[in-house]
């Protein structure tokens, strides 16, 4: 773990590729002529360095597809600030321009490309159209991106139909890295696969980042995958970020109740699972409930009067680790202070 | 920054490379013997017709629109195999030379009744908002008439002539290739492939054209075989009522039109009703035949 | 028509019904192969195995395994075009060949099945309450008034909250948990002695789907139900069951006690797939 530490630190250092400062996407919806505002994203902000990656994790619901969807302006956010490479996206005259460093591989491998178009089309398309390469370089960027992705030149011909889905996967990959970006958004990039194809995928991913130093945002409910190649982890529910800090902070001490609750459900094959220790009542609402306070706490086993009541503040774990609940940050704090205590106790004695 | 060569994964799962995945499935076999009968039927039917069609134009054993060929009302037999009219014209000649005009007559039309209806759909489904408003009540407003009725209205206002029988065919059989492309292109534009085409760098019009079009356009085909039954006989119905191409060239049906007064010789109206009745049934054969391919792939 | 069988009570005979020392189901020499103009594909290749009675038995395997055929096949409910031979017993029953009235009365009052995204198995234009309560008249054989306090009870058992208020109301309204509930409370109302469930939990979200699991189990240990768990997740295996089938390609490459089988899987694809879920203790995690 002294690896993802240093890199952390190296990270922090750079300047970032992507900034997202307070980014909010509402929805109105219309029912029985009465207007619905709905919070999709609520205030988020992120920060994304050359060379790492950023998970953002949470359920159906939590707002993480519409956040990667609002910072490519793929649905017009609300308010809210991105950068890229230090210069605002909503400068930028046409958003095509966007594209040429921010990137996306896209969930449904099958969904995301098109049916008539065949492999040494799909790829051929950002070269032409986003870099304008003569039609000789294409032809030996294709075969350079094929090989990246570990697939064969027989493919250039076929339909993605006539392909795998780890496969098609790949062929997502090569189109989202032809135009060489300097970051890429992976909107649950391995939820459509089989296992045993999840982890080579997973590899692939990690090795393309190794070698080309592209930033990686991660949306994912799957904690396996974001515990391979994570470096940060920020966990969003109803809209909001509850929980951010470096993967082995939030995945192996997770402080606010809705990660503990997530990380606790999450199955381990092992004869005779694990037992639950922290439990939520209920389903996710989605973000049709906006509430004053936080978000959680109509399902929380832990909530008190207070967490209704105003919208938590972030706050410090130690580290990079912050999360948004005052009920756990006091029960930490107070066994801290009893640690501490008890420490003196001994030395005094 | 690329990487020229592959570095195999270390994974200990599953050997790298597309040998880990699932082999894929072989591609399908294009063959007559898998295809619909009733598109098969259709297609031959259609040979058929372009076939004497073009025989037609090259060769008539009479003229077919010179008069007096033979005395009026002959039966058929003999010289005359489909008998002779009131001005004693071959009807053989005339249905055989009027093949041509309402076999092109109705293509044309379908074909410019598919190309605008597309165009129009395509942009409503795609861009929405006021475009889609507009063009969307005109179509409503449009279909709100009984389609023959407003063909006639519109004929009959702008005057007869191959144009205008064209045009006004046309506008007439334009809503619904522009509200099955509208629903194609809607349901599409929400996939993925659109959100990555976009990234991939392509604009919205190229989005359109090269990605949401051609795979909604399907149906479309389908829909112009059976569009184009309904047009031949509204092109027919047209010169019926005497509104249709300039009278006296030979036309389905002004020539059933001719027989109407004379009611005994069944022959002058029976052999360019056939006609249209072949043409209509081989084109609704092919668009039956291919909704039904559609539905098994 | 079987071939050589494993256990005792199925040789010779049939046995009695109610019999209850060999297992509930038991799958022998099932192949399955498509044949089209195009030549035959064979896509089960002598699958043999057991369910016992009581507990869940898990069938795993990935995309193209065999593992829903093999399970629709006991349902009767093949794809058309697929052609069987071999032997599936239920209860000392033979079932290949049963022929469509065998299998609906089989349906339901002895098997009963969950599919995967429950709210498209509902009908969307019925209350919920009503198309359960359809089927309690129908396998139990009571009338309105009582069907109606069964829908309630049942939907009770499932953890579904406030469930009279629940039962007007109409598939949409059901998250997909509830929905997957609902499912498996109609399949409890037939008080069958096998349920089937086919990647119940694919689609939910993780919270929901351990509540789901949790469920089953609690209705597996409590009730003596038996259970068959078709699903491509090893975890939710190593969570819930007390077998595990593994299949590939068509073939049953391991039948083993849950125990044993995640101590020590037997044959190399259960290590990798074993290996593939538990992708977060791989080595070389972020560098």
């Amino acid at each position: 773990m002294s690896t993802t530490a240093e890199t952390t630190r190296d990270h922090a250092e750079a300047e970032p590729v992507l900034t997202v400062a307070d980014l909010r996407t509402d929805f109105t919806l219309r029912s029985r002529g009465r207007r619905h505002t709905l919070h999709a994203v609520d205030e988020v902000s992120l920060t994304l360095r050359p060379g790492e990656t950023l998970a953002i994790v949470g359920e159906s619901g939590s707002g993480k597809s519409t956040l990667a969807r609002s910072i490519l302006r793929l649905v017009p956010p609300t308010s809210g600030e991105v950068t890229l490479g230090g210069r605002p996206v909503a400068d930028r005259r046409d958003r095509r321009e966007v594209y040429r460093e921010l990137q996306m591989v896209f969930q449904d491998p099958r969904g995301s490309l098109d049916p008539r178009q065949r492999v040494r089309s799909i790829l051929d398309e950002p070269l032409r159209l986003h870099l304008k390469m003569p039609a000789a370089d294409r032809d030996r960027r294709i075969k350079e991106l094929l090989a990246s992705v570990e697939l064969p030149e027989t493919v250039l011909d076929r339909l993605p139909a006539a392909l795998s889905g780890g496969q098609r996967q790949r062929i997502g990959i090569a189109r989202a890295l032809a135009v060489q970006p300097k970051a890429v958004i992976l909107d649950e990039p391995t939820a459509s696969l089989d296992a045993s194809t999840r982890g080579v995928v997973l590899d692939l991913l990690a090795r393309l980042q190794r070698e080309q130093g592209i930033a990686y945002l991660l949306i994912s409910h799957d904690l396996q995958a974001v515990r391979r190649i994570a470096h940060r982890v920020q966990v969003m529910y109803a809209g909001r970020v509850v929980e951010s800090g470096t993967t082995d902070e939030v995945l192996t001490n997770p402080a606010h109740p809705y990660t503990r609750a997530l990380l606790d459900a999450a199955p381990v094959a092992q004869h005779g699972g694990h037992t639950r220790t922290i439990r939520l009542t209920g389903e996710n609402p989605g973000p049709f409930e906006v509430l004053p306070g936080c978000a959680l706490a109509p399902r929380c086993p832990l909530a008190e009067e207070s967490c209704t009541a105003g919208r938590p503040p972030q706050l410090p774990f130690g580290g990079t680790h912050e999360a948004a609940c005052p009920v756990i940050h006091r029960q930490v704090s107070a066994d801290l202070a009893d640690a501490r205590r008890d420490k003196e106790d001994h030395h005094d004695q | 920054m690329t990487a020229p060569t592959p570095i195999p994964a270390a994974d200990p799962v599953a050997p790298p490379g597309p040998a880990a995945d699932i082999p894929a499935a072989p591609a399908r076999k294009r063959r007559l013997a898998g295809q619909p009968i009733t598109l098969l039927l259709g297609c031959a039917l259609m040979v058929l017709l372009v076939v004497t069609a073009a025989v037609g134009q090259i060769w008539t054993p009479f003229d077919p629109e010179a008069p007096g060929v033979g005395l009026p009302f002959l039966e058929p037999g003999g010289d005359h195999w489909f008998g002779t009219d009131q001005a004693g014209s071959d009807v053989f000649s005339k249905t055989l030379a009027a093949t041509w005009t309402d076999l092109w007559l109705t293509v044309v039309a379908v074909a410019i009744a598919f190309v605008v209806g597309s165009v129009l759909g395509a942009v409503a489904g795609y861009w929405g908002g006021w475009a889609d408003a507009v063009i969307m009540r005109g179509t409503e407003i449009l279909q709100s008439f009984p389609a023959l009725l407003l063909a006639l209205l519109l004929v009959t206002t702008l005057g007869s002539g191959l144009i205008n029988v064209i045009v006004v065919v046309a506008f007439v059989g334009l809503p619904g290739y522009l509200r099955l492309l509208r629903a194609e292109v809607r349901a599409r534009k929400s996939w993925e492939f659109t959100d990555a085409a976009i990234l991939a760098g392509n604009s919205g019009p190229r989005v359109l054209a090269r990605h949401l079009v051609p795979n909604g356009i399907m149906p479309l085909i389908s829909y112009a075989a059976v569009n184009a039954a309904w047009v031949a006989i509204v092109v027919s119905s047209l010169g019926f009522v005497g509104v249709g191409i300039e009278p006296g060239s030979p036309e389905w049906g002004s020539m059933i039109a001719g027989g109407r007064t004379s009611p005994d010789s069944y022959w002058i109206s029976l052999f360019p009703g056939l006609g249209i009745l072949l043409l209509a049934t081989a084109f609704y054969l092919i668009g039956d035949g291919l909704t039904d391919r559609e539905d098994h792939r | 028509m079987t071939g050589k069988t494993t256990s005792a009570p199925r040789t010779g005979a049939a046995p009695a019904p109610g019999d209850d020392t060999g297992p509930l189901l038991s799958v022998t020499g099932l192949s399955g192969a498509f044949h089209t103009a195009h030549g035959s594909t064979q896509v089960l290749h002598d699958v043999t195995f057991d369910v016992p009675r009581g507990g869940i038995t898990a069938v795993v395997g990935e995309t193209g395994s065999g593992k829903s055929l093999s399970v629709l096949t006991v349902m009767g409910l093949m794809p058309p075009g697929l052609a069987v031979q071999g032997s599936v017993r239920f209860d000392g029953r033979e079932l290949i060949g049963l022929g469509e009235d065998g299998y609906r009365e089989l349906r339901g009052n002895q098997i009963a099945m969950v599919f995967q995204d429950a709210r498209s198995s509902l009908n969307p234009v019925l209350t919920v309450g009503r198309q359960l309560a359809a089927v309690a008249r129908l396998h139990r054989g009571v009338g309105r008034k009582e069907a109606e306090e069964l829908v309630a009870d049942t939907l009770a058992r499932v953890r579904i909250p406030d469930p009279r208020r629940r039962m007007a109301q109409y598939p949409h309204q059901f998250s997909g948990g509830m929905a997957q509930r609902a499912m498996i409370a109609m399949a409890l109302l037939c008080r069958p002695r096998l349920m089937l469930l086919d990647e119940p939990t694919t689609g939910l979200d993780v919270t929901t789907q351990a509540d789901v699991m949790e469920l089953v189990v609690e209705l597996a240990r409590q009730d003596g139900l038996t259970a068959c768990l078709v699903t491509h997740d090893l975890g939710v295996v190593g969570e819930t069951c007390d077998r595990v089938i593994v299949m590939r390609h068509g073939r049953v490459v391991e039948e083993a006690a849950a125990e044993a089988f995640f101590r020590a899987p037997e044959s190399a694809y259960a290590r990798t797939l074993l290996a593939a879920n538990r992708i977060d203790e791989a080595p070389g995690s972020p560098t």
